[in-house]
């Protein structure tokens, strides 16, 4: 044998070792269609994060302002700007510096002598793509605490999340984990009455400004269902965010209850706001629904309790979800799919079948058209197929079911490359050329067709696996993964096996 | 036997290149109609909604899960059987009717009174209309995103007569395909979409293979007689076509019988889609390069001899 052979052939055979050592170092990773599970796509509502900050935004601008001897006439918040107005309009000016130099990240404008707030364009992109980081880590954070540690949680595009949790769940209880934005609220309560029509009568000109109404959850008093309804302040003393701890307990009357505990900072501010309301009420609010409304007897600072129509696994549940920490925004579910695992083997049984099937035909067929040489093709088909499972498993993509068919796909079409090959060695035969020539000149021609026509397909699983989701990039990956490797397989494996076979044979019988 | 096709043919395949015009823009039109008038059984993954796929422990008729759902008000959902064994099914939910969870449960609950514990909820899809919405349009824009690549692609290596001549008989299989599933109501999902993208790929592999050899007969006889030169290539490329085109054949066919019901429709699709790839690669886009070359040439001669006058 030539040395230049020689070579080529530990080349060859060092590609091989190594794709069997990655095929037997790791499973391949399989997708959810294929092994059961859950998977969520969640879309984060940014508006509400940024109604919350001009919320909070309003209330630290009326501080300033005060702290600057401004009074204001009124503020409003509206989706995307605040409008002030001041007692004294000739103040304007003054005010529109205090808000400058206070707090960069607003843009002010005077118009008709009011003032318009709003967050920067910067700023607005900051608070988005914050809350949605936040809402992974949140999301990531609860379904860890449920030991599902193999979960992958990840943003998806701007604004989405998708979960992905393999093997099998309760998809009602996952989606209660995972959606539920658990806000904690502690509210000051002005009013409530047990419908919201008596409510509302109570206040014929509206509800005073910098409150809202709230709806408190069904209770059973002597026997009948009652819904308390509740004028509450606007802004929170203390949120969720200021939350050290939560854990289940059991409130006085022996019934499941959620105990928590308040940061230092948290816990400062409430001390000071409790010894304000002594005899007064304070809704804990969760989820915007007053879970209980308890009377302030005295000064409280760090820890309280919430309690409710709980059971005990809702009541751990809720745990969970506080000490993991709150969504910065409520989510919604765009799309999820529950697979159970039976289906999942279902789908590989057949389609393993497929693909045996497929490869029979295939081979049976080549060896039968090109003799040895078809014999050898199939050899390098074999060689494909356990390179595209080693690529697989080495660059760690999820095998689909798409991704399957992909693969069998490929099976059909990878040959096309050797076909184009023989058939062109079999016209150079019938010119009546040398086996040497005709397989030299072969090669040498066929090799733009081929190029050009993977080329082709590459483009379309490349568009496919931009534009796809999930399982489809699992066919575009193995698609162009497969159109990949069957260029080497069929170019340079065969030529290789063929040129060690012939020799310097001038003929050969069988040879195609 | 295994060398009947070591003989290079000598088919003059482009006499009827007229007739393969018009069977093509009539199948064009028809499957158009077809589309506009009957338009597609489109998937969940577009519409959007709620699928819950069950298996039943023994046979079940579809009857009788309707039955079962009409404790529920669900009776007028789509109920459809997977497999022929009539003991799987796929029940599918519009989105009007509620939240998934809530539909999931009561489809249980349904279940459960009527059959006990013997079935077995084995997938359950939830799209919402946002998504649904959004992947008709990625779908859209990835066939186009395809067919602007390919025109480049094709345009760069060979000549703009070429591109154009690969990318109309792609719209031609396109179409086809689409119309095909509309006219027998086989569902439109998101792997057909793959399916269909796949195809443009292949069947515009195989248009390549035969342009390649054109241009290759080009290079050693000029472009004097285009016609014979197209029927040449077609004719000495026609064993690998046929070989190819049967591979893969094989290995589709092989998918669509022993694949399993999730991956029909898919199969489905490449299987039409590669047939009508290889009709076209032969009867649609090797005519159009002999007649846009005409065209094209006699306008630039013509712009020739007005010049000259001039």
């Amino acid at each position: 044998m030539k040395t230049e052979l020689k070579w080529k052939l530990i080349g060859v055979f060092a590609i091989l070792v190594a794709s069997i050592y990655f095929v037997i170092s790791k499973p391949i990773k399989l997708g959810l269609d294929l092994q059961g599970g859950m998977s969520i796509i969640l879309e984060v509502d940014v508006e509400h994060v940024i109604k919350t900050q001009y919320k909070q935004l309003a209330q630290d601008i009326r501080k300033k302002l005060k702290e600057n001897n401004i009074d204001v006439l009124s503020l409003k918040v509206s989706e995307e700007k605040l409008i002030i107005s001041l007692l004294d309009p000739t103040l304007n000016e003054k005010a529109y510096k205090v808000i400058k130099d206070n707090f960069p990240q607003v843009d002010v404008q005077i118009s008709d002598g009011i003032l318009n707030a709003s967050f920067s364009q910067w700023e607005l992109n900051r608070i988005k793509k914050l809350t949605v980081q936040q809402a992974v880590e949140t999301i990531r954070n609860r379904i860890d605490e449920f030991g599902k540690l193999n979960a992958n949680v990840s943003k998806l595009g701007e604004r989405r999340i998708l979960v992905e949790i393999p093997g099998v769940v309760d998809p009602d209880r996952a989606k209660a984990i995972i959606g539920r934005t658990a806000q904690l609220e502690l509210l000051e309560v002005v009013d409530s009455a047990y419908s919201k029509e008596e409510l509302l009568k109570r206040y014929p000109e509206g509800i005073p400004e910098g409150t809202k109404i709230l709806e408190g959850i069904p209770e059973e008093i002597n026997g009948q269902k009652v819904k308390e309804w509740f004028l509450v302040k606007d802004t929170p003393i203390v949120t969720g965010s200021q939350l050290k701890d939560a854990r289940a307990s059991v409130d006085s009357r022996g019934k499941p209850a959620v105990n928590f505990e308040l940061t230092d900072e948290g816990a400062s501010i409430f001390g000071e706001a409790t010894a304000k309301l002594i005899g007064k009420r304070i809704a804990i609010v969760l989820d915007n629904k007053v879970v209980s409304a308890p009377v302030v007897r005295s000064r409280i600072s760090k820890s309280g309790q919430i309690t409710g129509d709980f059971t005990p696994e809702e009541a751990a549940d809720l745990a969970v979800v506080l000490r993991a920490g709150a969504l910065p925004a409520p989510v919604h579910i765009l799309e999820e799919r529950v697979i159970g695992p039976t289906l999942g083997k279902d789908s590989i049984d057949k389609t393993l079948k497929a693909g045996i099937a497929a490869l029979i035909l295939v081979g049976l067929f080549m060896i039968w058209r090109y003799a040895i040489s078809g014999f050898i093709s199939v050899v390098a088909l074999l060689f494909n197929g356990l390179l595209i499972w080693a690529t697989i498993v080495f660059l760690d993509i999820t095998l689909t079911l798409p991704g399957i068919a992909g693969i069998i796909l490929n099976i059909g079409m990878a040959v096309d490359a050797n076909v184009i090959i023989f058939e062109r060695i079999k016209e150079e035969l019938k010119r009546g050329r040398t086996l040497r020539v005709s397989v030299e000149e072969g090669f040498k021609r066929a090799w733009d067709a081929i190029l050009d026509a993977q080329i082709t397909t590459l483009i379309a699983a490349f568009v496919l696996f931009q534009f796809g989701t999930g399982p489809l990039k699992g066919f575009a990956a193995t698609l162009s993964i497969g159109t990949v490797t069957s260029i080497f397989t069929a170019l340079f494996v065969t030529k290789l096996f063929l040129d060690i076979i012939l020799g310097g044979k001038k003929s050969l019988k069988y040879a195609f | 036997m295994r060398n009947f096709l070591d003989k290079t043919p000598n088919i003059d395949f482009l006499k009827i290149k007229k007739q393969g015009y018009i069977v093509s823009t009539l199948l064009v039109i028809a499957s158009l109609v077809i589309i506009f008038t009957k338009g597609f059984n489109l998937g969940l993954d577009f519409t959007g909604g709620t699928s819950i796929q069950v298996k039943f422990a023994n046979r079940v008729d579809i009857s009788q899960i309707r039955a079962a759902l009409r404790l529920v008000n669900l009776q007028d959902s789509m109920i459809q059987e997977i497999g022929t064994e009539k003991v799987e099914y796929e029940i599918r939910v519009s989105l009007k009717k509620g939240k998934s969870s809530e539909i999931v449960q009561k489809v249980k609950k349904a279940l459960k009174e009527k059959f006990g514990d013997r079935f077995e909820i084995r997938k359950i899809d939830y799209i919402g209309a946002v998504v649904g919405e959004e992947l008709r349009k990625a779908s859209v824009y990835s066939i186009v995103a395809v067919l602007v690549a390919i025109l480049l692609y094709v345009g760069y290596r060979f000549e703009p007569v070429f591109a154009i001549g690969a990318v109309i008989p792609l719209f031609h299989d396109a179409i086809i395909t689409l119309g095909i599933f509309a006219l027998i109501g086989e569902e439109v999902n998101l792997a057909v979409i793959a399916a269909i993208l796949t195809v443009l790929g292949y069947s515009l592999n195989d248009t390549i293979i035969i342009f390649d050899r054109i241009r290759e007969n080009i290079k050693l006889r000029g472009k004097k007689n285009l016609l014979q030169l197209v029927n040449q290539s077609i004719n000495e490329n026609l064993s690998r076509t046929i070989i190819t085109s049967g591979t893969t054949l094989f290995s589709v066919l092989a998918l669509y019988l022993f694949g399993g019901e999730s991956l029909k429709g898919f199969a489905l699709a490449l299987l039409i889609g590669i047939i009508f790839g290889t009709y076209s690669s032969i009867y649609v886009a090797s005519p159009l390069v002999v007649d846009l070359d005409r065209f094209f040439r006699k306008k630039t001669a013509g712009e020739g001899k007005t010049s000259k006058a001039a």
